[in-house]
């Protein structure tokens, strides 16, 4: 289970999310939905450990290290004072809402590299490494991972010819958004953020990568014995339909003020945002 | 730039410096069957000259080049050089008294050097020769049969002294003059080594050329001088790669390489250095490029305390081209000061500057470039592109570009980006599991992949090796 409690995220001195608790279980979808500024991205960058995102509970001031009750938990194991690759080898994933360019590095080198830290690090514990071992070895020797990579770009509507590209340099925001879920599908990892994966993505994009992200939430990962845990956030209640999450979480002020499932995305859908009162958290 | 993990004390030991320069070792060098006493006087230039039997015009030339080196100032536009001490240095060591024929004419002490070195797995079949350079005197060089056959020579710049004293007689110096600035001046007095090659008219040499130079004495200059004729539709990849051992006191490093690139010729030039982080590597390299001939020169530039180098290219033949690939890393305590130098003196000609530098832990890298068109090169093309990577806030980089247009009908185009490495590719890459330390040697890879991939294959990995060494522990 991923578990976030009462967590309080500043950025700048500003207090962004003021409070937020939410358990993802393996196999659960959940959508966070809500207007621009509500805080959805700065709570999605706190749970990857970006140290702009300063993390702390009300009432406490910044967090000593190691210090204090946990406010994140993943599987058990608190990783609120985890760095951003610690948390990602431990099976944490961010589909990032801006996709940042590194240039000279490509998809493909990104991705090998990945694994193999995952596989070679220590945060990966003994089950987990026993299982991947097999398939890692695999993954690892680079044509069979060049392969393999080849076949799920292309399920998702990505040329072989991007793989071999500066990772996202001049691509297109759909490019971008696409190669997000590709990157989640080649690491498998237990829990997924997918910062409005939709935006910026026509019709048809948007229904392939629906469709990936629900049959990627249906199966095992291939580096753990449990269904995925996801977490969706968007704007955009057009996602829903295809994904139909469990549960349906609006935020608003840094707070979320209404949980529930398939007829919160119909009330946003019907009335918008300003139907919900931020004063009602809940 | 703020960390991604709780501050933890470095653990940094004395002498942790010494340490982690792989090629930090020193062999005793006691069996020197020459040294010059420290410190530069006519009377050392005229021992070297003597000592090396060489023809009366040699020995003129060099004390030309002592007259000239005492009396030019030292140059104040670049990097600071004002702790280079010219009488604490030894301007001649010379190890054994022949050069060795084969391997096992090498002396023990010298061989383990290599050993370390790696440089007899170096000298493989794929290899088309090795030259390798013991402190002032080739002491030990192969070239394979097929070589000479094309009648392709390969030797020591004294050795093809006394072969060839005619060819070298019309080449040395007309390219870069005695004068030309006070380091070349220097070596012009009393340089001792480097290589001559000769490649006859349509020859494809094929397989590239490999030198290696090595300091291996404390406040041993060396200064070695290279001479490149590429007859008339030839093709040769020169290659030399620079390791230093560690010293405390400075040395300095002053070469000159003259490259005659003949009509419809091909030279490519290749360095890649890694000098102890105390040297002085003061360089002038220079090519001429007649018709349709084509000069690379891929310059890799990495330790050093300061380096200045702007290989540079006179394009003299009507559609010559001229390319330059620089990169330069500097770290905490080095400047690196490098960049290039295009003339055009003839139409249709072209030039392409490329010029990466990364700064880390307060080093200092420079971009000094010099385009210069002249009135006759109409139809002509210049682009330069500087892009400077910078890793902390410590850190710096500055471009100085000159450019010189006397013809109205030419195209020139000039970028300059420099880029901090940002938090954000950090995060994003940690956020595929990567560790910080990794990240950031993916990023500065990245940056320098680019030229990298214009080395030969076997340098590549070797670069890409450095690199790694120089960003362990450096993010963050």
């Amino acid at each position: 289970m991923l578990k976030i409690d009462n967590i309080h995220v500043t950025v700048d001195n500003k207090e962004v999310v003021k409070g937020v608790s939410l358990e993802i279980r393996p196999g659960e979808i959940h959508a966070l939905m809500g207007p621009n500024g509500s805080g959805k991205s700065s709570l999605a960058m706190a749970l990857m450990g970006h140290p702009a995102y300063g993390v702390r509970r009300k009432g406490q001031g910044p967090r000593d290290k190691g210090q204090g009750q946990s406010i994140i938990e993943l599987d058990g194991v608190d990783i609120t004072d985890k760095t951003p690759d610690e948390r990602a080898r431990m099976g944490l994933f961010l589909a990032s809402q801006y996709p940042v360019g590194v240039g000279g590095v490509t998809v493909e080198q990104l991705l090998r590299r990945a694994a193999q830290e995952k596989l070679t690090n220590e945060q990966t514990d003994k089950r987990t490494k026993k299982i991947i071992n097999d398939k890692v070895n695999k993954f690892i020797d680079a044509l069979k991972f060049r392969k393999d990579l080849e076949k799920l770009a292309e399920k998702i509507g990505i040329s072989k010819e991007l793989l071999r590209r500066s990772i996202n340099v001049g691509f297109s925001g759909g490019e971008k958004k696409r190669l997000e879920v590709l990157q989640m599908l080649v690491l498998q990892p237990k829990y997924a953020i997918l910062d409005e994966t939709d935006s910026g993505l026509d019709v048809d994009a948007l229904r392939t990568i629906a469709k990936n992200i629900k049959t990627f939430g249906l199966r095992p990962s291939a580096f753990g014995l449990q269904k995925p845990g996801i977490l969706v956030i968007t704007h955009y209640a057009k996602l829903l339909h295809y994904l139909k999450p469990d549960y349906i979480h609006v935020m608003k002020d840094g707070k979320i003020i209404e949980s529930g499932g398939r007829e919160v995305g119909e009330k946003v859908e019907k009335e918008g945002y300003v139907s919900f009162r931020s004063d009602k958290a809940i | 730039m703020s960390r991604f993990a709780p501050i933890k004390p470095s653990k940094i030991k004395a002498g942790s410096l010494e340490s982690s320069y792989k090629f930090g070792f020193h062999t005793s060098t006691d069996k020197y069957a020459f040294k010059s006493g420290k410190g530069l006087s006519m009377k050392v230039v005229e021992d070297i000259s003597s000592l090396k039997d060489e023809p009366k015009w040699m020995r003129r030339n060099r004390l030309t080049g002592y007259q000239v080196f005492k009396d030019k100032q030292m140059p104040e536009w670049g990097a600071d050089l004002s702790s280079i001490h010219f009488d604490d240095i030894y301007y001649y060591l010379k190890p054994t008294n022949k050069e060795g024929k084969n391997w096992e004419d090498v002396p023990l002490e010298i061989k383990k050097t290599f050993d370390k070195l790696g440089i007899p797995e170096a000298e493989q079949k794929t290899l088309s020769g090795v030259k390798a350079q013991f402190d002032s005197e080739v002491i030990y060089g192969s070239i394979k049969k097929m070589l000479s056959d094309k009648g392709v020579v390969f030797l020591g710049m004294d050795e093809g002294l006394r072969k060839y004293p005619d060819l070298v007689r019309e080449y040395f110096s007309s390219l870069i003059p005695t004068g030309d600035n006070k380091f070349a001046a220097l070596n012009t007095a009393v340089w001792s080594g480097g290589s001559f090659v000769y490649v006859p008219k349509n020859v494809d040499v094929g397989l590239p050329l490999q030198a290696y130079f090595r300091i291996n004495s404390p406040n041993a200059g060396q200064f070695e001088r290279t001479l490149i004729i590429a007859d008339e539709g030839s093709k040769v990849h020169y290659v030399e790669g620079c390791t230093a051992p560690a010293f405390s006191d400075g040395s300095l490093h002053s070469a000159v390489v003259e490259i005659f690139v003949k009509k419809g010729a091909t030279v490519q030039y290749t360095t890649v250095q890694n000098w102890y982080k105390n040297v002085y590597n003061l360089v002038t390299k220079r090519a001429r490029v007649e018709e349709e001939g084509r000069m690379v020169w891929t310059d890799f530039n990495m330790g050093s305390k300061v380096t200045m180098k702007y290989p540079g290219f006179i394009l003299a033949g009507k559609g010559a081209i001229g390319e330059t690939l620089s990169m330069a890393m500097a770290g905490a305590g080095q400047q690196l000061d490098t960049g290039s130098k295009a003339i055009h003196l003839a139409p249709y000609t072209s030039s392409t500057i490329i010029s990466k530098s990364i700064s880390k832990g307060g080093g200092r890298t420079s971009y000094r470039g010099m385009v210069n068109i002249g009135p006759k090169a109409h139809h002509s093309k210049s682009k330069v592109v500087c892009d400077a990577l910078i890793l902390d806030p410590q850190s710096r980089s500055d471009t100085y570009p000159t450019n010189k247009i006397f013809n109205s009908d030419v195209t020139l185009e000039h970028e300059a980006s420099v880029s901090r490495i940002g938090e954000e590719q950090l995060f994003y890459l940690m956020s595929r599991g990567i560790s910080e330390n990794e990240a950031g040697k993916m990023i500065v890879q990245g940056f320098a992949d680019p030229l990298i991939k214009k080395l030969p294959m076997e340098y590549a990995v070797e670069m890409n090796r450095l690199i790694d060494l120089e960003m362990t522990g450096s993010v963050g």
